[in-house]
């Protein structure tokens, strides 16, 4: 796993406190599960390399609290951000509502026009569903973002989450640059490799979900 | 010396039996590959069809002994070319394709400039094959030319291919050609000839006439029908007279001593500095006449350019015009990369002006303000202080205009003040995205007149000065709490402007802030004092105050036996939480006076990212981040303590992160729902409650401060002085190419109907270029690039407009002259046939009168009266002549059956060339 890193991306994880960013991010790093995970002050950063397609891109995500108070605080650290997970929790509608507030300050605070954006329904391990998938399908074709379901604590969806992300970054042309050219170069893409993502779902106006069910999201229904 | 190896090197016997035939068959044998063997005929050329369509050439190289060739088949794609294929039939016995464009007269005169393609105009000929050495060699030799012709005819033969074929010998630069077709009868040959001198009988129309005949009718001394002539007549036009380039110098009279109109200050130039477009050319032309009809001789012609049926005109463009804002745009990018220092650049100027930093500036104040009376009272208005007794590179009458602009409230009728200060916040204008400053604001004009300076001003130097004053106009404004102005309110905008834009925007909280700070200090009544002999009184009516609406609350009576416990008794109050009721004691629960959130520019905050990223990724690491960040839940859990005596970490959390209260069954005491803390923040130790257990009531305006005005000022000044000058022109940079673009985009011309979509695409590089907080000066050179191309072709069309149309908007100009900006030859269109026609004689006109003048420069005064000029010919002598002559005539003998007969004749002062097409009927001779 010694390979040349291609390029840096920054990605941040949003949204209310208590729907398990933390553990998400702890689980994907780590692949760990903390019952007693502590609530971040502030925010939080870690980072992990992952190879995609014979990429290796370096990932330096950043996690942030939550709470109403630090919102003064954190927006600033959305400056540059290629990518973000907007999360809420499945078994709670109020996260689930206040996703569009999320996602306006993300459009408001960050300067990159087209940060590639994912939705993610976390805690789906738990019974006592509020939102349904269909819901938050809705929410994401709306707002032109991917959409995947999760679970920190069975760890289904985390890896395919991150990944999916990263492979539409990578497909922005203009979103990222090649580490050797990051001072100098021109628009040059690197020696990447492009193909269409397989299982993630860019969910634009004209969407249609022919077959929902092949996609990996789905099997942690 | 070369040339004579050259000679030696390729001076082969080629006669060798053996390796002529090989070449031949060779010859045959590409010939074949191409399927070229075959007698198709199109439909007739249409008028503009070989400027229009598209040439396609297929090349082999091939071998005659060890010299090298290249074959060539060259032929024009016409658009039918499948649907005649079906009549090939019925065309048996008409002429072969290449004698019946060589008649075709609606492609006459064509300039095309690709390789070989002249043989297009020479000969009217739409498709041929052409044999020339591979390498640019000469091939002079007689007897070499001889074999080569013979060749490519013995090919031609033995393939049954029509399509003409030729060899190129002499220089290659001669574009000299011979050739030859056979088939259905007729063998034509391609002779030419190429002088540098012209013989007089050459020289007109009658002589070639005569030579064209004697060639046709050598031999057989048959009377010829009369042959038809086209003619075309070149002329050049490059010298304008001022009347045709009437662009002026921007007005920068203010630079050079005039303290006139501020208005030209916030402008960039935009234009060419000399005409962009380098020459004219005129083609008149007369198609097919009778030779009978026209004459052309030493001593008369009838081919008068005014009299000619057809005009067509083609612009040269000079190849890189100087552009005034691409020039002003590049030089900029150039001082980018100066490492010189303000001191470097300024030497004693600024020693003076910074020696003794704070003490001298405000001795420049007072000298300011016995200047500038309006600025006495200056606790409401700004000032500009106008101090030096050493001159510095910029002189006093042009420096104190430019300041007045950039700081117009320093006056007190401002000539031009900023807009509202909330335009400097809207953001969905058409500049959208692009991250530097709004239009004509603070940053904006300091671009601009920074790019004046560096320009007209004095380069380096005169930047740094500017830079100089502008910052101690800022120190002081900071000094005498006077907000900057053109900045707009509210903290740095990293996310849509520049970063010179957030460094102002932090010193104008820093002003706000002192200001708020230092007006509370008038005003203790206003806020709580430490000191315990405050008059207690107060105290007791602020808190009845607050507690006034419950009325029977046992609080208030706790409160005021606690009156003297200071360390107790609630401060900081900013409001009472509707529902909310502290746990332990029943009270309200107040929302807390917190401290206001850290301004901070791009750079802190990449700085400080930095340091949380330095910390590492483990369990450690999130904990020192924890701690880094809980400098601000400290200061509010303080200011919550203070406002709510008795208050628990349950109540702060309640209010603070509501969703780690968890709700329970059953109502406590005070009538609110039971509930729980989160199991996170039940986890013994976790920052929440370390913090908590660590925090004192302490309201937030006792704190220790979060944001530092004084501190954050300096800092924010400091770096505005210690910059380098390429530092300072990469702060404005961004600004002043976002300016650049604007003033692109105000030009109105017709003739460029794309330019928006261009200023968009220029715009999007614009946005991407001012994103990264490292600028990347290759990015900018390739906006200002981009912006001076599309000045020059604005330029360019301004300047064809004046010469041509002059007022005239209308479609059909537009549309010529956008064909005329493609440098391509132009026919003048029957709807400003009048118009145009008269614009260019005139042109002409006054150019042969200036050029008279010139001449007989010792006759002022004659060259000044009217009746001079009727001795000068409206038109010059044509810089080149050209004549097709055509007829169908019997060769080589009376009783053959007539063919095509061609001559292409181009004449300038020494050249001559003629390219005859002679044809031959091979059965009856
Ligand atoms: N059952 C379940 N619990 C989870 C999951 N993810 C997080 N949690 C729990 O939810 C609580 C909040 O998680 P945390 O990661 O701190 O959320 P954050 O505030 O968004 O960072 C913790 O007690 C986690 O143990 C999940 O996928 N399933
Ligand atoms: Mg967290």
């Amino acid at each position: 796993m010694d390979q040349e890193v291609l390029t840096t991306l920054k990605l941040l994880m949003i949204g209310e406190t208590n729907v398990g960013k933390s553990s998400i991010l702890l689980r994907f790093t780590e692949d760990e599960f903390n019952e007693n995970m502590q609530s971040t002050v502030g925010m939080d950063y870690k980072t992990k390399q992952i190879t995609i397609d014979g990429n290796t891109v370096k990932l330096a995500i950043w996690d942030t609290a939550g709470q109403e108070r630090f919102r003064t605080l954190t927006p600033s650290y959305y400056r540059d951000g290629q990518g973000a997970i907007l999360m809420f929790d499945v078994t709670d509608r109020h996260t689930f509502t206040k996703l569009e507030t999320w996602l306006n300050e993300l459009n408001t605070y960050c300067n990159k026009i087209d940060i590639v954006k994912m939705v993610v329904g976390n805690k789906n391990d738990l019974p006592n569903r509020e939102v349904s998938m269909e819901e938050g399908l809705e929410f994401a074709r709306r707002h032109q973002t991917l959409y995947i379901e999760s679970s920190a604590k069975t760890a289904d969806g985390v890896r395919c989450c991150f990944e999916e992300l990263v492979e539409k970054i990578i497909q922005t042309p203009g979103l990222w640059e090649a580490n050797s050219t990051r001072m100098y170069g021109g628009d040059s893409l690197g020696g990447t490799r492009h193909r269409l993502g397989k299982r993630g779902v860019q969910l634009t106006d004209d969407y249609e979900p022919q077959n929902p069910y092949s996609n990996c999201y789905c099997s942690l229904v | 010396m070369n040339n004579i190896e050259i000679e030696d090197t390729y001076h082969h016997d080629f006669t060798t039996a053996s390796e002529w035939e090989v070449f031949i068959a060779r010859l045959e044998e590409i010939i074949r590959e191409w399927k070229l063997p075959r007698s198709k005929i199109c439909s007739p050329l249409k008028k503009g069809d070989f400027i229009n369509l598209s040439w396609e050439a297929t090349s082999e190289n091939v071998h005659f002994a060890d010299v090298e060739f290249s074959l060539k088949h060259i032929n024009l794609i016409t658009p039918s070319d499948e649907a005649i294929q079906s009549s090939i039939e019925e065309c048996e016995d008409k002429r072969s394709q290449c004698l019946m464009d060589a008649l075709n007269s609606t492609n006459d005169f064509a300039s095309l400039d690709q390789e070989h393609l002249n043989l297009a105009k020479y000969y009217g000929i739409r498709e041929f094959i052409i044999l020339s050495p591979a390498k640019e060699v000469a091939i002079t030799d007689e007897t070499r030319i001889k074999i080569l012709l013979s060749s490519i005819t013995i090919a031609s033969n033995n393939s049954n291919c029509e399509v003409p074929m030729f060899v190129q010998v002499q220089e290659p630069w001669q574009s000299f050609y011979l050739g030859v077709s056979e088939g259905r009868g007729v063998c034509s040959h391609f002779d030419m000839v190429h002088l540098k001198k012209v013989p007089p009988y050459c020289k007109f129309l009658n002589g070639l006439l005569t030579l064209f005949k004697q060639k046709i009718t050598e031999g057989c001394g048959i009377r010829l029908d009369p042959a038809m002539v086209s003619a075309r007549f070149t002329y050049l036009l490059k010298d304008w007279t001022s009347s045709t380039w009437t662009q002026d110098p921007p007005d920068f009279d203010f630079m050079h001593g005039e303290t006139l109109g501020v208005a030209e200050l916030g402008k960039l130039p935009f234009g060419a500095t000399f005409d962009p477009v380098g020459e004219l050319i005129l083609f008149t032309t007369w198609p097919e006449m009778p030779e009978n009809v026209v004459v052309d001789s030493e001593s008369y012609t009838d081919l008068e350019p005014q009299q000619a049926p057809e005009w067509s005109v083609q612009v040269k463009m000079t190849s890189s015009p100087a552009c005034l804002l691409g020039e002003y745009l590049i030089d900029f990018i150039h001082l980018c990369s100066n490492q010189k220092t303000l001191f470097e650049l300024l030497g004693d100027f600024v020693s003076y002006t910074e020696g003794d930093g704070q003490n001298l500036s405000s001795a420049f104040n007072a000298l300011t303000e016995s200047r500038v009376p309006a600025l006495s009272t200056v606790v409401s208005k700004a000032a500009i202080k106008k101090t030096k007794p050493v001159e510095g590179p910029i002189s006093e009458d042009i420096l104190l205009p430019i300041l007045y602009f950039l700081f117009p409230d320093a006056e007190d009728n401002p000539k031009q003040p900023y807009a509202n200060a909330n335009a400097y916040n809207v953001e969905d204008d058409q500049w959208k995205g692009v991250k530097t400053a709004a239009v004509d604001s603070l940053v904006w004009r300091l671009s601009i007149v920074a790019a004046h300076c560096a320009h007209n001003l004095g380069g380096a130097p005169a930047l740094a000065h500017l830079w100089h004053e502008f910052v101690q106009e800022i120190r002081f404004r900071w000094e005498r709490n006077i907000l900057i102005p053109g900045i707009g309110s509210g903290f740095p905008d990293s996310v849509r402007t520049c970063l010179l834009h957030q460094k102002l925007q932090m010193l104008n909280c820093c002003i706000e802030r002192k200001k708020v700070n230092e007006e509370s200090l008038y005003k203790p009544q206003s806020m709580d004092i430490d000191d315990p002999d405050s008059d207690s009184d107060e105290e007791f009516f602020e808190c009845t105050n607050e507690d006034s609406t419950e009325s029977e609350d046992t609080g208030i009576k706790r409160q005021r036996k606690m009156k003297h416990s200071l360390w107790n008794r609630p401060t900081g109050r900013l409001a009472k939480h509707p529902v909310l009721k502290l746990l332990k004691t029943g009270g309200s629960l107040y929302l807390p006076v917190t401290q206001e959130p850290v301004p901070k520019t791009e750079d802190q905050l990449e700085e400080d990212a930095e340091v949380m990223m330095q910390l590492g990724t483990d369990q450690r690491a999130s904990e020192m981040r924890a701690r880094l960040m809980s400098a601000s839940l400290l200061s509010d859990m303080e200011s919550f303590k203070a406002a709510n005596p008795g208050a628990v970490l349950e109540d702060f959390i309640r209010w603070y992160s509501p969703r780690d209260w968890i709700e329970e069954e059953g109502l406590d005491e005070w009538g609110q729902k039971n509930g729980h803390l989160s199991p996170r923040m039940m986890i013994p130790n976790n920052p929440w409650s370390n913090a908590w257990t660590s925090s004192q009531p302490v309201p937030a305006h006792r704190q220790k401060r979060l944001f530092d005005d004084t501190r954050e000022a300096e800092k924010a000044i400091h770096y505005l002085t210690s910059q380098r000058l390429g530092q300072i022109a990469q702060l404005l940079l961004p600004v002043l190419m976002h300016a650049g673009l604007s003033t692109l985009n105000s030009q109105k011309q017709e003739a460029l109907s794309n330019l928006p979509d261009v200023v968009q695409s220029i715009l999007s590089k614009l946005q991407y270029a001012t994103k990264p907080i490292h600028q990347k000066i290759k990015s900018y050179e390739e906006i200002a690039h981009d912006i001076e191309g599309i000045e020059a072709l604005v330029a360019q069309a301004n300047s064809l407009q004046r010469k041509l149309g002059g007022l005239n908007q209308t479609k059909e100009f537009t549309g010529f002259l956008v064909q005329l900006m493609r440098e391509k030859e132009v026919p003048v269109p029957d709807a400003l046939w009048e118009y145009v026609r008269s614009r260019i004689t005139s042109m002409f006109y006054e150019a042969q009168k200036a050029a008279h003048m010139m001449t007989s420069v010792k006759n002022i005064s004659d060259a000044d009266s009217p009746r001079d000029g009727g001795n000068v010919g409206k038109f010059p002598a044509p810089f080149c002549k050209e004549f097709i002559l055509r007829a169908i005539a019997p060769r080589p003998s009376g009783t053959s059956t007539p063919h095509p007969q061609r001559l292409y004749a181009s004449l300038k002062r020494d050249h001559l060339r003629l390219a005859g097409l002679f044809s031959e009927d091979t059965i009856f001779f």
